[in-house]
């Protein structure tokens, strides 16, 4: 796991929850995260972030960007290159 | 034809106006470098870094100041990574850790935490660095700290908040060097919610994208900061992790340890009202922050101009001469967020 950047948070499952951090597995990995910031329970998607967590994401997690692209997709091209200014 | 391919498509043969895009977090730069994005896009379409890599906007007296802690043989200086090979005016906390200093990398708080109440007879000090997304963090550290009665614990801040910074740079524009879109920082609108760029966006007509960090997402959000050129909007792609109001929680937990301060930026000098610092009932546990906002990176290094999008790291005479991921004159070549070792290790040339 790479050092402290600007925005690097990774997501992972919680498997066990602790008085104030949970063990968070990232595909195999398991890290103690600190929960002060969010409140998790065991079998949450969660985004840790300088080992806390930052952000609980929504059980039912979508394909955010496949959904992206279907909206998208509204547009057709040559709408798209009209409102660009063409 | 997919939808994503015609995204593709649309981005390769675009021949519309000009844009230049800046992508504000150097998480976003790493992404669109291993993603090889450049590559993907119209010679109309430009991406430029802005100033969303914590190490690389960090003043040399910040960094000298870590290394005069890290000399005091009762200090231990505590940092995640990155800003160890830093160079202050004469040396980096590598060096520090060459000649005898204690200096240790950690991925989480609460090692430094572990660390501290283990020996009580040395003054832990963590190197905190950040936006918004870790202001949160060292909050909650020193809150542990408090409640689990560990008082050898301290920070030396250089924290840093976005809108200020941004509007920065909107005001430095030329003709030259316009910005018609932002990729917003993915993870500070996490904590801060989405509508933190809303006031920006509203005043300079310039669009905001909320991007989450992989290469399909960041080629949808370019496709939609082409798409609202000139509007003065914020949208959210990154719905599943970024709400328009952010984590409130730790909204709460950065407000109870710090507030507002000016803040030097390198090669931006101080911006007021662009950093956080520890309100005065916790300046016990500030080990010297205030103050530190002498920039001065020298030697033909070009950083500054790289972080405001003035320039292309290719544009520096030392990038790929003399500054080199392994032999770092700046800032930007040192962090893997930087934009210089970015555009190093990809080949990228545009």
């Amino acid at each position: 796991m790479k050092g402290m950047c600007m925005c690097v948070a990774y997501p992972g499952t919680v498997i066990e929850v602790k008085n104030h951090s949970a063990i968070v597995d990232f595909t195999g990995t398991k890290v103690e995260a600190l929960t002060g910031l969010e409140d998790v329970k065991k079998g949450d998607r969660v985004l840790v972030h300088a080992g806390c967590v930052i952000r609980v994401m929504p059980e039912e997690e979508a394909d955010e960007t496949e959904e992206i692209f279907r909206e998208l997709a509204a547009l057709t091209v040559e709408d798209m290159k009209e409102r660009s200014g063409r | 034809m997919n939808s994503f391919d015609e995204i593709k498509n649309f981005l390769r043969e675009y021949d519309g106006p000009k844009v230049r895009l800046m992508e504000v977090c150097g998480t976003h730069t790493a992404s669109i470098a291993s993603n090889g994005i450049p590559s993907m896009l119209s010679d109309n379409i430009r991406l430029i870094s802005g100033p969303g890599c914590p190490v690389c906007v960090t003043v040399t007296a910040y960094i000298d100041k870590l290394v005069e802690l890290a000399m005091n043989p009762d200090n231990t200086i505590v940092s995640f990574g990155d800003l160890l090979r830093v160079r202050g005016s004469a040396k980096s906390l590598s060096d520090a850790k060459a000649e005898g200093a204690d200096v240790r990398m950690v991925y989480s708080p609460s090692q430094i935490l572990e660390m501290a109440a283990a020996d009580k007879t040395r003054t832990y000090i963590f190197a905190a660095v950040g936006f918004e997304t870790t202001a949160p963090v060292y909050a909650l550290l020193l809150e542990e700290a408090e409640r689990r009665n560990i008082s050898n614990v301290k920070l030396l801040t250089s924290l840093k908040t976005m809108p200020e910074v941004i509007r920065w740079v909107i005001g430095s524009r030329t003709d030259e060097t316009p910005i018609d879109g932002f990729l917003a920082p993915g993870h500070v609108c996490a904590v801060m919610g989405a509508d933190m760029f809303r006031d920006i966006a509203a005043e300079s007509s310039i669009p905001f994208m909320v991007s989450g960090f992989e290469g399909p997402q960041i080629l949808a959000s370019i496709y939609e900061l082409v798409k609202l050129r000139g509007k003065g909007v914020v949208e959210n792609l990154y719905q599943t992790v970024v709400t328009p109001e952010g984590n409130l929680k730790a909204q709460k937990m950065m407000d109870r340890y710090f507030e507002p301060c000016d803040a030097s930026w390198r090669g931006m000098g101080k911006i007021t009202g662009s950093g956080l610092i520890l309100r005065a009932q916790y300046r016990a546990r500030d080990a010297g922050s205030d103050g530190l906002d002498v920039d001065a990176a020298g030697n033909g290094c070009r950083c500054a101009s790289v972080l405001t999008g003035a320039i292309s790291p290719t544009g520096c005479p030392l990038f790929g001469k003399t500054c080199t991921p392994r032999d770092p004159h700046g800032a930007c070549m040192v962090s893997q967020e930087g934009s210089c070792y970015n555009w190093f290790i990809s080949g990228r040339t545009r």
